[in-house]
């Protein structure tokens, strides 16, 4: 897979200064609370101690401190220069849900846009300084393009290097992919590549990561962002990344829409991915509907924490830095 | 081998097979379409979901609509004409008896006859016409139409008079029915012991051995005055006092009338003078010329308010007083033909006569066929259970894996 520079069309320049703005402002409110970069690279320099993950390579474990403290501890390096960040991007088309980007009922749990005022979200320009996402951030993907943007900067702000991965289809020519770099032009270069995504493909997230996992020679940090619902590949390819040494974390993207059936009498449903039908009535199914989506969450979470890996549920539609500020400081705090 | 529905209307329960389709059809444009990013879990609980399989499980839709045209082919009452079953009809008979109406009784060796007949038949019936054998036989033909098929047989029991039958009588049989005549002992001489004329008034015994068009057989020879009955006889001269003996035997015997007199009757045997009369020829009234005219052995005219009945005979012979007591009974009934007292012969009945038939002309009636489609439908309701549990267990095992996966 090769990398082409794209120029950036007129059109998409307004995709890309909403994104570039999402993103400045949304780091700007993270790194007030994070003193610190979560995210570490494998240098030379020595930087602390961590609990000893699987796959960690056994070399950086320290084995005095076994023998005193009976509990293994890995070696962590400070220096971010080293970090390659890979951003894998499930684009299949049941990330465009809610459909219409107000939720396929009308909106019905879709946040205006106005509300959850919130530090590091500054609001477009003419605003009135209400803290808002943009106004197209209400599908699962525009969560996952918006944290991808806000990730990516903060990585290569900090002199670290960010790329993005994205199938679309099966063929070698439907892939987007920008390689890790670092630097200040290869933010445009990765911002502008988010803004061109579509959540149209039809290859799982699995397939992106098989392919993430030939592209990164060296260890790295993977981010994935997907809706899961080929748990079972997704899972294991984590899992294969995660043996080889990387350090991954899974954002799992959702909508509030998905977790429940909608209102009203029977209703036909359609499969975004597959395009089959099926009438139902959701009255009726309500219940082990909501039971089976629960223990779908359940199983994917538990699946990838028992891999000792990151697991961070986003909700479409909901402020994004409130949750990625959670999770960066308690990542850094399991640093 | 075809098929004959009695009932084809039911056939709009047809209409039924389209009901489900368009209901589908149209609920399917009604129903919210609902964009959903995956239907994994709808799929897992698919308890009490409305799956609506329709054109994708043609075997099952198919079925269905055969059980609701094979209830649709019961209820339009089918009935299988084959070969074979064309046979059966022929060789059962539908047979309807037409007494001819008449004052001689039906002797009892020929009821007899009758009621064997009927109880070979597959279906019979006995039509007992008040005035007319064509009443008779037009209701015996209306009779025999709906009749389920077989040979059919008018069968016309009586001496038929002359000019009481004719061709487009018959024609009021259906085609293909056959004819057949069973006369009673028709034109039995009926030879009346009659004493000579003497020569004095002492009545004229008479007394009749035959039956026929009379009612009485006793005699009588009282000589109470005969009934007041407004009828007489004119003859030729040499007959004329024979003729009015023989009248007043008939009379003093006693005539069963229907009804009373209405009007003046003049009986006229050839030969007699009816210079007085002024006879209306043709008759003023048009259904005593209708009545007369197909009565050879008569003819009759109108005489001021008196109906005048020509003999075309003298009036001479043993049957003088059966031909006066004809008259005199018949003369006061609207319809003249029972004025008629001879009977047609054979040679004109027989050709007129043709064997039983027609069972392919007949509408077919209910054969009990409808149960065959019945059982069908019933076969078709245990071949769709059976369809939907084996897809039920499918979805099942579908559902149990998903799960255990």
């Amino acid at each position: 897979m090769t990398f082409r520079p794209h120029l950036v069309a007129p059109a998409e320049r307004a995709a890309l200064r909403e994104l570039e703005l999402l993103a400045r402002t949304t780091v700007e409110g993270l790194r007030q609370g994070l003193h610190r970069s979560p995210f570490h690279g494998y240098s030379a320099e020595f930087s602390q101690y961590r609990h000893y993950r699987p796959g960690d390579d056994l070399k950086y474990v320290d084995w005095k401190a076994f023998a005193r403290t009976d509990r293994l501890y890995s070696r962590q390096f400070r220096e971010t220069t080293n970090l390659g960040a890979l951003f894998v991007i499930d684009v299949s088309r049941s990330m465009a849900f809610p459909v219409g980007g107000e939720g396929a009922l009308g909106g019905a749990s879709a946040p205006p846009a106005a509300a959850r005022s919130s530090r590091g979200l500054a609001a477009p320009a003419g605003s009135g300084g209400a803290l808002a996402l943009p106004a197209r951030a209400h599908t699962k993907f525009d969560i996952a393009r918006a944290v991808s943007a806000v990730l990516g900067t903060l990585v290569i702000d900090q002199g670290d290097a960010a790329g993005l991965l994205a199938v679309l289809d099966g063929s070698g020519r439907g892939a987007e992919y920008v390689p890790a770099r670092s630097g200040r032009q290869h933010l445009s270069v990765f911002l502008s590549a988010l803004a061109r995504l579509q959540p149209a493909g039809a290859e799982p997230v699995a397939a992106a990561m098989k392919r993430a996992a030939a592209l990164m020679r060296r260890r790295g940090l993977i981010i994935v962002l997907s809706d899961c619902y080929e748990e079972d590949t997704t899972l294991a390819e984590l899992r294969r990344l995660s043996r080889m040494g990387h350090d991954v974390i899974l954002m799992h993207t959702l909508a509030r829409e998905e977790l429940d059936l909608p209102r009203g009498g029977a209703a036909e449903f359609e499969d975004l991915e597959t395009g089959a039908r099926i009438v139902a009535e959701p009255e009726a199914l309500r219940q082990d509907y909501q039971n089976a989506v629960q223990s779908f969450l359940n199983r994917v979470q538990r699946g990838v924490e028992r891999e000792g890996l990151d697991y961070l549920r986003l909700f479409a539609g909901e402020p994004i830095e409130p949750p990625l500020r959670r999770f960066l400081i308690g990542r850094r705090r399991a640093a | 081998m075809r098929i004959v529905w009695l009932s084809p209307l039911a056939w709009l329960g047809l209409a039924a097979l389209v009901l489900p389709l368009l209901i589908h059809l149209l609920t399917r444009h009604q129903t919210r379409l609902v964009p959903f990013p995956t239907l994994r879990f709808l799929r897992a609980t698919r308890l009490a979901a409305l799956r609506r399989r329709a054109l994708h499980d043609w075997p099952l839709l198919l079925v269905r609509m055969a059980i609701i045209a094979a209830g649709v082919a019961a209820l339009a009452g089918p009935v299988l004409v084959s070969p074979a079953r064309h046979e059966a009809w022929r060789w059962r008979f539908v047979r309807a008896f037409v007494l001819v109406p008449g004052p001689r009784a039906v002797p009892p060796d020929v009821e007899r006859a009758i009621e064997n007949q009927r109880s070979a038949s597959f279906a019979s019936a006995v039509f007992r016409p008040a005035r007319l054998t064509a009443d008779g036989i037009r209701d015996a033909a209306m009779w025999l139409d709906r009749q389920p098929p077989a040979s059919r047989e008018v069968v016309i029991a009586g001496d038929v008079r002359e000019g009481t039958l004719t061709a487009a009588d018959l024609s009021l049989v259906p085609p293909g029915a056959g004819v057949r005549f069973m006369p009673l002992e028709t034109n039995a001489s009926s030879e009346a012991d009659l004493r000579a004329i003497q020569g004095d008034d002492r009545p004229l015994e008479w007394r009749a051995r035959a039956t026929f068009s009379l009612d009485v057989t006793r005699t009588a020879s009282s000589s109470a005055p005969a009934t007041a009955i407004p009828i007489s006889v004119r003859a030729s001269a040499e007959d004329q006092r024979f003729a009015e003996a023989a009248l007043g035997a008939v009379l003093a015997d006693g005539v069963e009338l229907n009804r009373g007199p209405s009007r003046n009757v003049v009986v006229v045997f050839d030969g007699a003078d009816v210079s007085d009369l002024t006879l209306t020829e043709p008759a003023a009234e048009s259904w005593m010329r209708r009545a007369l005219a197909g009565l050879p052995g008569l003819s009759g005219g109108q005489s001021g308010n008196a109906l005048v009945v020509r003999v075309k005979r003298r009036a001479a012979g043993a049957d003088v007083p059966r031909v006066l007591a004809s008259v005199a009974r018949a003369a006061f009934f609207d319809d003249l033909r029972d004025l008629e007292p001879n009977a047609m012969p054979l040679t004109t009945l027989l050709p007129w006569s043709r064997p039983p038939g027609g069972s392919e002309t007949a509408t077919p009636g209910d054969e009990g066929d409808r149960r065959w489609f019945w059982m069908a439908a019933l076969l078709l309701l245990a071949v769709e259970a059976w369809l939907r549990r084996a897809r039920n267990t499918r979805v099942d095992t579908a559902v149990e894996e998903e799960r255990v996966a």
